[in-house]
């Protein structure tokens, strides 16, 4: 008995008609509260919906979004495009001769914080004894898992093409790192109280002026390629035509992923070279299922309401068999 | 021929660049120019002397000019590739691209040299080891090695081995590499991770040996290397081992017979211009003085030489074969 | 001693002299105390020198034992409020009211411990309130509607706790030193508060569900964006449906295990029957999700990969034999759920395997593309994490001691409280006058 009454005071008004200690309540919840709760609900979710910020809605993308084109039969892992980055973006970066230091393909490298691309080297060789080099970086996806992931919209998807961040949204949360499909995000951990997540921007800052990328730009074997994704598309398509004894017959970031803005071509299958930054990836992105399941889950917030409607009615059903 | 060689050799005595405009787009035997200095291209690094003669003789083991100049019609890069890159969506390789793509094509192939100080020496350049001279040749290195002899076995059920004596194809026989490997890139021959060049019979064994029977390649057993008593059944006498094939054979790819001629080349030699038998102590006499070297020096061993009774039979039999025109004759002197 | 903590815990003095009621310090609990006090320092280390000083994080391990276990598992843990609200008030099973309160308060302090684990993990975590920015919002993102849940359900559970406080305080507001001026304000606020929540806590009980139904099974989805990085016994679009039912499983073993450690620790004696009655319920919810994992797998064509499987499949088995298989056993066999060990055994297998589902997919069998990655939390992780848990013990323990939590403990209150609590209105028109 004590134990009902230790608990009248919680829900002393709404639930228990008919309980000894609460005899003047009414009985069960008014219908005005449940359309009060239910109108707010509405309000908060849809309200929500249209106050949110929309970065990352798909669909919005320029038919002259620009990409890259990386033919890895012409890379020779120069390094020149890891010095060229490093100069535009204001990273760390020592004299340009130093990119003629081979040793630093004994190991795999990812893009970090000084260093938002990076030139790895196959371990086999083909049959010419001649080993495969990847420039990886951001694939800047078509519909970015990162973008999706973001709660305050820190990542963007420009309709143009690059995937782009900005600090002044961040929260730290890094579950865009955990949803990036290609792991190329780097986090400044060791920054107290500002860390940020450094990535290629495409350099916008350069393209904006009208220029090509920096990487593009220094590629001394034109392996790079700075153009409007759908002819990129074309180009590559082209060239596997024109040589299908070179290259493998498909262009990596076409599909992959739902889509790339960096696109690869290879002479060796990509299956193989799926340590080298060409992981096997479904034709759709993985924002796709999780959006597609948040928004079918709260659509409108219907299934919410359902929820809260069900447990009110449970609530007021059961309470009349108890008062009974 | 001389001629051919004379402008080449003059331009490399004066040392005078040959401007790529002034490459003459000639005929096939023309060796265009010797050496280019490749400065169009903007950039942060010097022009680079490009050796164009030491990579025509390169060329030869492959396509020829074709490797570099994509077609018969031989242009200088210039004249296709734009020195900037202009368009951004084409798939038309600006001069730079060109240039990279086309050298470093082998040089990454072969040497494994991929540092832009190999080609960017000039001491104004941003890199590479100051004033150093141009080493191209060092490119020979490492050398294309191949074993002696291969043996393969194949499905063929009746005789299942076929010995490929590579060392007696090269040296023996004097096949130059590009005979047999034009078609391979340099890397497959040189550098570390050398891999074993592809040949295939229709491209190679079978230029030369498209009319043989099987049993010349396909064995039981391994066959030993060339030996000229055993394969050509016919003994080198001593002298004769460090003649080279063409020496007697001529220029035949599948030797014969050698001719008398050959043979007087050398022989004649020792007696003054024309060959008189009768030095040796043998006079020839009547139609044996007619006939071929060959025809009584068959089998090269000294017993055999002459022997008349490979001719004239010792006494008639019944039924002794006759053979082409040859009398049947007593043993003379007998 | 005890009278430096009295003056900290307003009310717990009282219950320190008081000869009847259990002292709060014990060797036990000065252990915890100290886990504590390690953990906060390490915390305030954290905040000072960021997290490369203190995480073993690396870009292929983003996401470390803070958000698996303070963030994830917590939030999972803390289920035992809302599905304990669900049957008493929602379904109105009268018998379970004891249970309520102690789960509510579990359910506070450990969203309360979510939101401070999701706050040291921010690399920002002083941009925190950009969340609550409506031009920051991105509704795509799965973080984003299991931030707003969380925050809304942790305001949503500090309302429907406050009428315990109101309970306690009402008319008996003595607030120390210069403060007693502020004892009529606040008295006057808890009354009104008293006076006006009971008649929207249906309200607040409805949101808590619904809140803790969307965000739970949001928990999952939050996963499913990392593809191919988890693994694939794990990886599927139903991830939310199975967070949301092991949330549903974990609810009623918490609030038992909890029960019987509390009852044990205080010295009471325990609610068996009650326990076992709400044991009842605990094989259909992980019977439930047992069918709908499995035939999860076998939709997608894994189960034929359980066998040989290695590491995976020993993770697979020891969450689903373990957490699953073996406690639908025991708390389906009536002799044995009416026996209080082997409840307490069932129920921390059950959480045992809500917890190590969660690691799984947070951590265990999340395998960055970078093979070489290795993630071992730092000293400093550890200690922040169980710093956490250690504060989350204390706190209960100090609450449940000075409000009507736990009612056997809060004898003295009874009376009281069935004379002040049901009708506010007139019960407290002259025990308030302290003013």
């Amino acid at each position: 008995m004590k134990a009902l009454e230790a608990d009248q005071a919680l829900v002393s008004r709404a639930g228990t008609p008919g309980t000894p200690g609460s005899p003047e309540t009414p009985a069960g919840p008014s219908r005005r509260d449940f359309v009060r709760l239910t109108a707010t609900l509405a309000a908060l979710t849809i309200g929500g919906q249209a106050l949110a910020s929309d970065h990352g809605k798909p669909g919005k993308l320029s038919p002259d979004r620009m990409a890259v084109l990386v033919d890895l039969t012409r890379c020779v892992g120069c390094r020149r495009c890891e010095w060229a980055c490093a100069d535009a973006n204001g990273n760390p970066h020592g004299v340009i001769a130093e990119c003629d230091d081979q040793s630093v393909f004994t190991a795999r490298r990812n893009p970090g914080n000084g260093q938002f691309c990076v030139v790895n080297r196959s371990e086999t060789v083909d049959a010419a004894g001649t080993p495969v080099h990847a420039k990886i970086q951001c694939m800047h996806c078509e519909h970015p898992p990162c973008v999706s992931a973001c709660l305050v919209g820190a990542m963007r998807k420009d309709p143009t093409g690059p995937v782009t961040y900005d600090p002044s949204r961040c929260i730290g949360c890094r579950y865009c790192m955990v949803a990036c499909p290609f792991e190329r995000l780097s986090y400044e951990y060791d920054r107290r109280f500002t860390p940020r997540v450094r990535k290629c921007e495409m350099c916008r800052h350069l393209t904006a002026k009208g220029e090509v990328p920096a990487c593009v730009g220094i590629c001394p074997v034109e392996a790079l390629q700075y153009g409007r994704r759908e002819d990129l598309l074309r180009i590559a398509h082209e060239r596997i035509a024109r040589h299908p004894d070179t290259y493998t017959d498909r262009v990596y970031g076409e599909t992959e992923g739902g889509g790339t803005s960096w696109l690869y071509l290879s002479a060796r299958p990509f299956e193989t070279l799926a340590t080298l930054g060409f992981p096997a990836l479904p034709d759709r992105s993985p924002a796709e299922r999780t959006e597609s399941i948040q928004h079918g889950i709260f659509k409108w917030g219907a299934a919410p309401m359902v929820l809260g409607a069900l447990l009110a009615t449970l609530n007021k059903v059961t309470a009349k068999g108890d008062g009974a | 021929m001389i001629a051919l060689l004379a402008v080449p050799m003059l331009l490399l005595a004066t040392g005078l660049p040959f401007p790529p405009t002034a490459g003459p787009a000639g005929g096939p035997t023309d060796l265009g120019p010797d050496v280019l200095m490749l400065d169009q291209v903007p950039g942060c690094y010097g022009a680079v002397r490009f050796d164009h003669r030491l990579h025509v003789g390169m060329s030869k083991i492959g396509d020829g000019c074709k490797v570099c100049h994509h077609t018969e019609a031989i242009q200088p890069c210039r004249t296709c590739h734009e020195p900037v890159t202009s368009s951004v969506t084409t798939d038309w390789p600006g001069l730079r691209g060109a240039y990279h793509q086309q050298c470093l094509s082998c040089h990454r192939e072969w040497a494994h040299e991929n540092a832009c100080g190999f080609c960017h020496t000039d001491p104004s350049s941003v890199i590479g080891p100051q004033g150093r001279a141009h080493s191209a040749f060092k490119l020979q290195e490492p050398r294309a090695t191949a074993q002696n002899t291969y043996v393969y076995r194949t499905a063929h059920p009746g005789m299942p081995i076929v010995t490929f004596h590579h060392a007696d194809h090269a040296e023996v026989f004097g096949l130059s590499c590009a005979d047999c490997h034009g078609g391979n890139s340099c890397g497959q021959c040189h550098g570390p991770a050398a891999q074993r060049p592809v040949v295939t019979r229709q491209d190679t064994c079978y230029r030369c040996h498209s009319s043989d029977r099987c049993i010349t390649c396909h064995r039981l057993t391994q066959r030993p290397r060339f030996n000229h008593a055993e394969c050509a059944n016919w003994r080198l006498r001593p002298g004769h081992d460090d003649l080279a094939c063409a020496d007697c054979h001529g220029a035949q790819r599948m030797p014969g017979r050698p001719s008398s001629e050959a043979c007087r080349s050398c022989h004649a030699a020792q007696s003054g211009g024309t060959f008189d038998h009768a030095s040796t102590g043998v006079v020839l006499f009547g139609d044996h003085a007619l006939f071929g070297c060959l025809d009584c020096h068959a089998g090269g061993d000294d017993r055999e030489i002459a022997r008349c009774t490979s001719c004239h039979e010792t006494r008639p039999v019944a039924g002794q074969r006759e053979v082409g025109h040859r009398a049947l004759i007593t043993t003379p002197g007998d | 001693m005890s009278a430096a903590i009295a003056i900290r815990l307003p009310g717990l003095d009282r219950a320190l002299r008081s000869e009847a009621r259990p002292h709060y310090f014990t060797p036990g609990v000065w252990a915890v105390a100290a886990v504590a006090a390690i953990g906060g320092a390490v915390w305030c280390w954290r905040m000072l020198f960021g997290l490369g000083a203190t995480t073993n994080l690396t870009n292929a391990y983003p996401w470390g034992i803070w958000i698996g276990i303070d963030v994830a598992t917590g939030v999972a843990l803390a289920a035992g409020g809302f599905t304990t609200a669900f049957l008493a008030h929602i379904l109105h099973r009268e018998r379970y009211h004891p249970l309520v309160r102690p789960a509510l308060l579990t359910a506070m302090l450990g969203y309360t411990f979510v939101a401070l684990g999701v706050m040291t993990d921010l690399g920002r975590f002083w941009a925190m309130w950009h969340v609550m920015l409506p031009t920051m919002w991105q509704p795509n993102s799965v973080l984003f509607e299991v931030a707003i849940c969380v925050m809304t359900y942790l305001s949503v559970l500090y309302i429907e706790f406050l009428p315990v406080v109101c309970e306690r305080f009402v008319g008996r507001v003595h607030l120390p030193g210069r403060l007693r001026l502020l004892d009529g304000p606040v008295d006057r606020v808890l009354r009104f508060a008293q006076a006006t929540l009971g008649r929207f806590m249906t309200i607040f009980i409805v949101a808590g569900i619904m809140l803790s139904c969307m965000h739970q099974s949001s928990l999952g989805t939050l996963m499913v964006i990392a593809g191919g990085k988890l693994h694939a016994f794990w990886q599927t679009p139903f991830l939310p449906l199975l967070f949301l039912l092991s949330a549903f499983s974990v609810g009623f073993p918490m609030v038992i295990f909890e029960s019987i450690l509390a009852h044990r620790s205080f010295g009471l004696p325990g609610e068996g029957h009650v326990l076992s009655g709400l044991a009842k319920f605990i094989p259909f919810t992980l019977g439930t999700y047992l069918t709908v994992k499995i035939a999860d797998l076998a939709a997608r064509g894994v189960l034929t990969d359980i066998p040989d499987g290695g590491y995976y499949t020993a993770m697979l088995l020891l969450e689903v034999g373990v957490g699953v298989v073996i406690p639908i056993i025991i708390f389906a066999t009536p002799g044995l759920r009416a026996r209080t060990p082997w409840l307490f055994a069932g129920s921390a297998m059950v959480i045992a395997g809500v917890v190590l589902l969660r690691l799984n997919v947070f951590l265990f069998c999340y395998s960055p593309l970078d093979t070489r990655a290795v993630y071992r939390p730092a000293w400093t992780e550890i200690a922040v994490t169980a710093g956490f848990i250690a504060m989350t013990v204390l706190l209960y323990r100090a609450i449940v001691m000075i409000l009507p939590v736990i009612e056997q403990l809060n004898a003295p209150h009874a009376a009281h409280r069935a004379a002040a609590s049901p009708a506010p209105n007139r019960a407290h028109a002259g025990a308030g006058g302290v003013s």
